[in-house]
């Protein structure tokens, strides 16, 4: 957390703004500047800097950052920022379409477990818009419902009746599943139980303990499931399935933030 | 890790024959003083020797024996690469030495080849009690070598034998293919030798040339008036890696050379040579002839000097890749007409002579439409005594995504020819290739594969603090109760309409209607199957249960009578009434006196059905 401070400091230092009047607006348009004149490591502090003062909620900075991430020569924090990206707003195609460039031409053709069809089937749903949009979607659906149910009941003729309550059953299952997508987009951002790799040839050792053989060598920018936390090991699943600990260091979760510092 | 070359003893010319098996005896000399020593080889060519029985040496004592399988079972090591020795040819080899003086006839020695027996020829060796040993007639080159140094042997030994590191060019161009030979020079005979050590090459690719299944080559040399028998056993090919001055180490070898006892002559040589023997004067072996001593000597060749020069900048086309020497180019096409997503092959084969095995094909610019993948290289070289030679293949696999007209152009190819000091520029033969379009391959086509990250996103978006955001905050959760109160008082304010319009009974008479249609599809199951009591039965059940479900009047109060009458409560119109009436005494009727009927039983189902939905729709709007 010191660390963190200290480098808010130093961006301040280094941008020239005081606490008082960080303005969004033109630190992204500065940010977006920087990178536009290829200066990526003053873009990633700009982007970073947005992020440190609470403006975390906005999938486009995130898709920016991982862009100046891997334009600097960091693959691990752009996936890392592209899937944090991607928790946001699952409709953002081009961070998908970013992250699976990455997946391919920085890590290849891994073998992984397929996920399973309902998670999957669960995620395509939650990627037809931004969680923010799922949490709206659920006041209005449950307004809507409401209103077609009270038209169910007041309404005198049959057929009228019938579709007034065949739409407010439609419109209360959209509101449920609005409220499950976000919740469980929610708690995904909040308690995610997935991080990415970032050390070069992260080992995997078999048991929490430096002198425990090794199983296997991650390339960074992995996506590992995180099982058991014991500072500082973790136990994780390798995409392949495979388990084993790692040290904490050598990861970032989807969790954070902001990246460690 | 120990570099040992085994070389034949002695350099035997032995008479090829045509035969499938061709068994051998042949002695070194014919004639040979007591205290000589005579090798007997029985050399098998063309067969692999299942059993050896040696003859009987008659007269003599066998000092040593030596064996070469030939046929892959003998291995000879060089540079720690494994080299089978296929020549097809086994030898034994006996080194005797006399018991007395006299003519002795050696073998014949049997081999067992393939189940049968064959027997060698015989030698015939003299044994003479004192003179020269006389040399096979056929083998008068060793004779000459032999015998000449023996009188200046041990006054000049040192140049007796030495070998000579010798470069075909001291002065080349980076990248130029030269030869060094390796060669001894000896004026003795040399039983065996080894390479002790291969010095490491700096700034120089190294490729052997020597075949080690061949015998050296040798001929024969005057140096300062001596003349030397000549043996190349090393022959490399090096490729100069970076210019300057480059040093070609000296490359050691352990010989054992059997230096001819000048004492020979002598009498008393024998004791002399019998002590020093037993006091371990000398390296020689125990086993060697009275005749000569073994030594073990280590020669060292001499380093040489070469004078690496960087090629000229001047007039270096921009299609040079680095290649050095004498090539011509070719490019082909497997085929000059494919399907969009078959894979067509691109040969281009450089041949000649120079750095082919260090030559690299320009990356190339491949019009947009393929999918390209690196080449395969494959090389067919020979090892000349001038270097290597050959081809290079560089096979490109092309694989069409778009179907079109397509002139490749291969561009050109260079390289430097390092005897005229020139560079020559090469154009590759365009190809030409006619792509249609295949099944199935429309989606590759179409799907490209992203070769780049897209670009950030600029268009400024609306900016929230997270804790700020609405998002699952008081203000959110509290608009969601909202809702769920203002739909708990709206239905509190409107109960009294809702009850009205939600007609309790309006379920039951639904259900009515579906159950007169059950009923009547029992009917209408006895019409299809023409059971005529059994239909009028059932559509006249279904029509009272109707009755009865509908206006929740109990059976008993049911009759012909009062049925019109409770319809018309329903407000259902009269005629509606009328009708429902006369199909119950129809069929009231037609039950109790069949083949009477008025009314056709198919009219009468189609009617009531009608009827019931009539009456339906007339009860609900009146609610």
């Amino acid at each position: 957390m010191k660390r963190k401070i200290a480098f808010v400091l130093f961006l301040m230092a280094t941008w020239n703004v005081s606490w008082a009047n960080i303005q969004p607006d033109s630190l992204f348009q500065e940010a977006s500047n920087s990178y536009n004149s290829k200066n990526y490591q003053q873009a990633i502090a700009q982007y970073l800097l947005l992020l440190t003062d609470g403006y975390s909620s906005n999938d486009d900075v995130f898709y920016n950052l991982g862009n100046a991430y891997y334009r600097n020569g960091n693959v691990a924090l752009a996936i890392w920022s592209y899937e944090k990206c991607l928790l946001l707003n699952g409709a953002n195609s081009d961070a998908q379409v970013n992250l699976d460039f990455l997946n391919n031409s920085a890590l290849g053709d891994q073998e992984s477990v397929p996920e399973n069809f309902f998670n999957y089937f669960w995620k395509s749903i939650y990627s037809l818009m931004s969680w923010k949009w799922w949490t709206i979607s659920v006041i209005i659906s449950l307004a809507i419902a409401i209103g077609l149910f009270l038209m169910f009941l007041l309404s005198a003729q049959a057929q009228r009746r019938r579709i007034f309550f065949v739409l407010a059953v439609l419109l209360a299952f959209v509101f449920i599943l609005s409220l499950a997508q976000s919740v469980s987009g929610h708690f995904r951002m909040k308690n995610n139980k997935y991080a990415i790799v970032l050390s070069e040839a992260a080992t995997i050792k078999s048991s929490p303990d430096t002198n425990g053989t090794s199983i296997a060598v991650l390339m960074p920018g992995v996506k590992v499931k995180i099982v058991e936390d014991k500072n500082p090991w973790i136990e994780i699943i390798a995409p392949d399935g495979s388990t084993g600990w790692m040290l904490e260091s050598e990861l970032l979760p989807l969790s954070a933030t902001i990246p460690s510092l | 890790m120990k570099r040992i070359v085994l070389f034949s003893v002695f350099l035997l010319l032995i008479s090829a024959l045509n035969a499938q098996v061709d068994f051998t005896a042949s002695a070194d000399y014919s004639s040979i003083p007591s205290n000589g020593r005579v090798n007997v080889t029985f050399s098998l060519k063309g067969a692999n020797a299942e059993i050896f029985n040696k003859p009987t040496f008659e007269g003599f004592r066998v000092v040593s024996q030596q064996s070469y399988t030939g046929g892959g079972n003998m291995q000879v090591i060089i540079n720690n690469q494994i080299v089978q020795n296929n020549n097809g040819e086994s030898k034994w080899i006996f080194a005797l030495v006399p018991k007395s003086t006299g003519s002795f006839t050696v073998g014949p020695a049997k081999v067992k080849v393939g189940g049968q027996w064959y027997s060698s020829n015989t030698v015939t060796i003299n044994v003479t009690s004192g003179g020269q040993a006389v040399s096979n007639g056929n083998n008068t080159q060793r004779k000459q070598g032999n015998t000449q140094p023996q009188q200046s042997a041990t006054q000049n030994d040192n140049n007796a034998v030495f070998i000579r590191a010798i470069p075909s060019k001291t002065r080349v161009y980076l990248g130029e293919q030269i030869t060094v030979s390796y060669r001894i020079y000896t004026l003795y005979d040399i039983s065996q030798y080894g390479v002790d050590k291969t010095p490491g090459m700096d700034g120089f690719w190294i490729e052997e040339l020597t075949d080690p299944t061949q015998k050296a080559k040798t001929w024969e040399e005057t140096i300062g008036g001596k003349r030397y028998m000549v043996g190349e056993f090393r022959l490399v090919s090096l490729i100069a890696q970076k210019s300057g001055v480059l040093t070609i180490p000296s490359l050691d070898i352990e010989a054992i050379v059997q230096i001819p006892d000048q004492r020979m002559s002598n009498p008393f040589a024998v004791f002399d040579q019998f002590f020093n023997n037993l006091f371990g004067a000398s390296n020689s072996d125990p086993y060697a002839g009275f005749g000569s001593r073994t030594e073990k000597r280590i020669l060292k060749s001499n380093p040489v000097e070469m004078v690496v020069v960087d090629l000229p900048e001047a007039g270096k086309p921009e299609s040079f890749s680095g290649a050095v020497g004498n090539f011509e180019v070719d490019a082909k096409l497997d085929r000059n007409k494919c399907f969009t997503g078959d894979g067509v092959s691109l040969k281009i084969t450089v041949s000649g002579s120079g750095n082919l095995p260090l030559l690299e094909w320009l990356e190339q610019e491949w019009p947009v439409g393929f999918e390209v993948f690196d080449p395969d290289i494959t090389d067919d070289f020979q090892k000349t005594a001038t270097g290597i030679q050959g081809t290079r293949t560089f096979e490109y696999l092309l694989q069409p995504t778009i179907p079109a007209d397509y002139q490749i152009d291969l561009g050109m190819f260079s390289y430097f020819d390092p005897a005229s000091g020139q560079y020559h520029t090469l154009s590759l033969p365009e190809i030409k290739l006619k792509v249609l379009q295949g099944n199935g391959s429309k989606v590759s086509a179409e799907k490209k594969i992203a070769d780049d990250i897209l670009h950030i996103h600029e268009s400024i978006p609306h900016f929230t603090k997270s804790e700020n955001t609405f998002a699952f905050s008081g203000w959110y959760w509290a608009i969601l109760v909202a809702l769920f109160v203002a739909f708990g008082g709206l239905l509190f304010y409107f109960r009294s309409r809702i009850q009205l319009r939600a007609d309790v009974a309006g379920f039951r008479m639904r259900m009515a209607l579906k159950q007169a249609r059950k009923r009547l599809s029992v009917a209408g199951n006895c019409l299809a199957k023409n059971d005529v009591v059994g239909f009028y039965s059932e559509l006249s059940k279904a029509l009272w249960l109707y009755l009865n479900e509908k206006f929740t009047i109990p059976f008993s109060e049911l009759s012909h009578s009062n049925a019109r009458e409770i319809l018309r409560k329903s407000s259902v119109p009269d005629s509606i009434g009328d009708d429902f009436a006369a199909i119950l005494e129809e069929c009231d009727y037609a039950r109790f006196a069949p083949d009477s009927g008025r009314m056709n039983m198919n009219e009468l189902y189609l009617k009531s059905t009608d009827l019931i939905v009539k009456v339906q729709t007339h009860s609900i709007q009146s609610t």
